[in-house]
């Protein structure tokens, strides 16, 4: 199910909300959480039925693996006979290979489903093999809730986390809001908000932020972002008429999509939490107005950054074994995290890309103090790197990158603009059909300038989680508020052109 | 301790919300474009221009006795000749691309909500044979507008194209213009005719074995054999529209041929004897089919032909009965030769 869904909004969240605070307010807090549980895992199947299977069996098995490890835990602590000396190292062996596996099998399980076609198609190009692809669907949110177990089973290896009961694990796992696309919240967040009773009732405040922050990122995916996927989309499919200041244009457009796309729904996604009184760290902090490449990581997909410097970067070495050392774990990490944004080869460069950009931060003896002038370098490179992540084949980006370099005429930009069709334009459209049918071409034009500038006006602005904590309560932005959900749920239905009558 | 500024605050964004939202539903369900609730008050008019969101709620709400069933073939009559004709209300049921199975289903909707005097077919030779399909519901379609489910009603009444597109549509052909009611869903007026967008298919390719499509006509004829029969009191017009004699060409060269005189053999067999049924046949319209003026691609003809059709229908010139069928099919036969050798061939030396 999708935050921007009729469902999701008219159904699925008042109900989860209304049944969670009264199952709660009549104590009934194990069932409370296990309807809580039951509901993610609808959320979850309501596209594929068959990925309940993955997710259930991949909560069991990594809390099997927390359940064995408690049990040596335990034996460590019943047994008297034991010395404290004894007891650091009493069972290690057997705690790290339960560790190992619980990493072999979710990395296994991640490779299968994500890796599994890629890694064929190599094998096949390398060695002139036929081999068949899978073609195996992805489950939604795979690669969140793998590294969200991950990090809990690697706590648990290194015994820095408790063990949890199958229901609180499930529910920290499961959790709808941060279910399918993050942010990758810890089980250290989590799970003690949810043994905190004082949370489980409803809090007006808490609620009326939530509420704010939510409407605002279902604003920004769906008012925004998704506007800017027309223009992006076709002008991408349209890609072989690149000139300079179109695809300049586009990878422009793009960033843009991207950053409203992934926060909006990051921002709901916090936006829910705080309905239900819990925090879910944010994980955008104004990244286009980062100075340098190692600033933007500080700022983008925060929580993703956070579990490779975690789980990564630090047993590695971090930064604490040279420069040599941290430089070649800067790209470990930049790879990896590559590699996790999607498999194909466009992902590995990308992350390539950004971590050569933060090694050279991390070295650079003489960064430009001009602020404007270091943020304009980044923005550039930015832009750059993101081209590697929107094209679909290497060969993509050479056609972008030809065209970047084909310095001749706007008409492209002209064509772009007229990809954003949207119903809003239809009456003005239809007047100038009849007044001045040359000027719909500037119509789409000025169109899309507006929601250019309207996206950079919002990116210098305040951002969402920021705005909730001006605690302005005005009229004007209750009725701006409603005026951005009205009009968001309106443009999560279309009227399609049936194509059957092409001729 | 509680934070009286942001009850109010939430008190003002949850009443704003409401009245937004009431307004934006009211205001789609007060002009409803697509006719889910209501037939258009006055003085707005009836503008039917998509026939997968506008044809179901027409068939429920709008008042009639006689209904216009087809593809697009059948989209460009216009409503009032048969009402002059034959004396009756007519609207469409109509799909663009329909097969048997979808006009069915448009019908039964019908008769769900009215007495039907009339049902003018058109039969397309396609649809006979077919793949079976046993539900009109088709991926994508807005099927929120097809059930009974007031819940996902969401869909329609929070739709942005319909509130900023739809509706201001149907303000501005209500009051500008000169919109005749009559023509819904005609697309002939923004086409081209005479100037035919065709590659005929180079290779010949195998007949088709019976085995191949009996079971199709069987299927669909039998569905709408069932339907006539569960309706005595509605008098069955069947048209066989004249398809150009390059559709016979391509019939030919695709191996189909025997396939296509097979399904309209059966059709005669099985929809003649029944007693409310008139089957008129027009694909032996000689001066029609070689003439590819009348053509904007291998079916599709002008509004002029739709036109002529309902004037010979009510003068029975072409209609098959038990007597003739026979030599009707033998005679097209020999048709179907010249159609594909003289005219077909001439055209395509032409290309």
């Amino acid at each position: 199910m999708l935050f921007n869904s009729y469902l999701f909004i008219f159904i699925f969240l008042p109900l989860v909300l209304i049944l969670w605070f009264s199952l709660n307010k009549m104590k009934l807090y194990k069932i409370a959480e296990i309807f809580l549980i039951g509901m993610s895992l609808w959320f979850y199947a309501y596209f594929n039925f068959s990925y309940l299977f993955i997710i259930v069996g991949s909560c069991l098995f990594n809390f099997l693996i927390s359940y064995f490890i408690n049990r040596i835990e335990k034996k460590i602590f019943v047994d008297s006979t034991i010395s404290k000396l004894e007891s650091d190292s009493y069972g290690k062996l057997e705690i790290k290979i339960l560790g190992i596996l619980g990493i072999i099998v979710n990395l296994g399980i991640l490779f299968y489903y994500k890796y599994f076609d890629f890694f064929i198609e190599n094998i096949n190009y390398i060695f002139q093999k036929d081999y068949n692809l899978k073609n195996i669907l992805l489950p939604l949110g795979i690669s969140f809730f793998t590294f969200q177990q991950l990090s809990y089973v690697i706590d648990r290896m290194k015994r820095t986390a408790p063990h949890y009961g199958l229901i609180e694990y499930m529910s920290f796992v499961t959790f709808f809001p941060q279910l399918i696309a993050g942010p990758i919240v810890l089980h250290s967040e989590l799970i003690p908000q949810f043994k905190d009773m004082e949370k489980r009732k409803f809090n007006i405040d808490n609620f009326t932020d939530g509420c704010v922050q939510a409407i605002l990122g279902l604003g920004k995916k769906v008012l925004i972002a998704d506007t800017l996927a027309l223009v992006v989309n076709q002008a991408y499919y349209n890609r072989y008429y690149f000139t300079t200041w179109s695809a300049i244009l586009f990878i422009l457009t793009y960033i843009f999509e991207l950053y409203f796309d992934f926060s909006g729904y990051c921002d709901i996604a916090m936006g829910i939490g705080k309905m239900f009184n819990y925090d879910i760290p944010r994980n955008f902090n104004y990244p286009y107005k980062s100075t340098s490449m190692k600033d933007f990581w500080n700022r983008w997909h925060i929580t993703l950054n956070r579990f490779f410097t975690a789980y990564v970067y630090i047993p590695l070495g971090g930064n604490k074994k040279g420069t040599g050392k941290k430089l070649r774990n800067i790209m470990i990490v930049f790879l990896l995290s590559g590699l996790w944004h999607g498999a194909s080869w466009n992902f590995v460069i990308w992350g390539l890309l950004n971590g050569l950009a933060v090694a050279f931060n991390n070295i650079n003896p003489k960064p430009i103090k001009n602020k404007f002038i270091s943020w304009l370098c980044t923005f550039s490179y930015v832009l750059f790197t993101f081209m590697f992540f929107r094209c679909e084949t290497i060969n993509d980006v050479g056609i972008v990158l030809k065209g970047l370099f084909n310095p001749v005429g706007v008409k492209f930009v002209v064509d772009m603009a007229q990809y954003m069709d949207i119903p809003e334009l239809y009456i003005f459209k239809r007047a100038l059909e009849i007044i001045a049918p040359g000027m719909i071409r500037s119509l789409y034009m000025v169109a899309f300038i507006l929601v250019m500038v309207i996206c950079t006006l919002l990116l210098c602005g305040k951002n969402a989680e920021d705005i909730v904590k001006e605690r302005k309560y005005t009229t004007g932005k209750a009725i701006g508020l409603a005026i951005i959900l009205i009009w968001s749920v309106i443009s999560l239905s279309g009227v399609s052109t049936f194509l059957y009558f092409n001729f | 301790m509680i934070n009286t500024n942001k009850i109010i605050f939430l008190k003002k964004l949850i009443v704003s919300i409401l009245i937004i939202a009431l307004s934006v539903a009211g205001i789609v369900f007060l002009f409803d474009p697509f006719f889910h609730y209501h037939k258009p008050i006055k003085p707005l008019k009836a503008v039917l221009t998509q026939a997968e969101y506008q044809v179901i709620g027409t068939l429920r709400t709008f008042d009639y006795d006689s209904l216009i069933a087809g593809s697009s073939m059948a989209e460009n009559y216009n409503n009032k000749w048969f009402d002059e004709v034959f004396d009756c209300t007519t609207i469409k049921a109509v799909k663009p691309g329909a097969n048997t199975s979808d006009l069915v289903y448009l019908l039964e909707a019908a008769y769900e909500e009215k007495n039907i005097k009339n049902i003018f077919y058109t039969l397309d030779v396609a649809a006979l044979t077919t793949t079976v399909q046993e539900h009109y519901v088709n991926e994508g379609m807005p099927l929120y507008l097809y059930n009974k489910n007031p819940l996902d009603d969401v869909k329609y009444l929070f739709n942005k194209h319909v509130l900023f597109e739809d509706i201001p549509y149907m303000i501005a052909n209500s009051f500008i213009g000169d919109y005749d009611e009559g023509e819904s869903f005609n697309w002939a007026k923004y086409k081209e005719f005479g100037k035919l967008h065709y590659s005929p298919t180079e290779e010949k390719q195998s007949d088709k074995t019976k085995n191949e499509y009996e079971y199709y006509v069987d299927f669909n004829l039998s569905k709408l054999e069932n339907l006539v029969k569960s309706h005595p009191e509605t008098n069955y017009i069947f048209m066989v529209p004249p398809y150009s004699c390059l559709w016979w060409y391509e019939s030919y060269m695709c191996g189909t041929l025997e396939q296509d005189f097979y399904a309209i053999e059966q059709a005669f067999e099985r929809l003649l004897p029944l007693e409310n049924v008139e089957i008129h046949y027009f694909q032996n319209m000689e001066e029609i089919v070689s003439d590819l003026s009348l053509y904007m691609d291998t079916i599709h003809y002008n509004e002029d032909v739709n036109r002529k059709l309902v004037d010979l229908i009510s003068t029975n010139e072409y209609r098959v009965t038990f007597e003739n069928k026979d030599a009707l099919l033998e005679n097209m036969k020999i048709l179907a030769d010249k159609y594909i050798n003289v005219y077909a061939k001439k055209y395509i030396s032409n290309l």
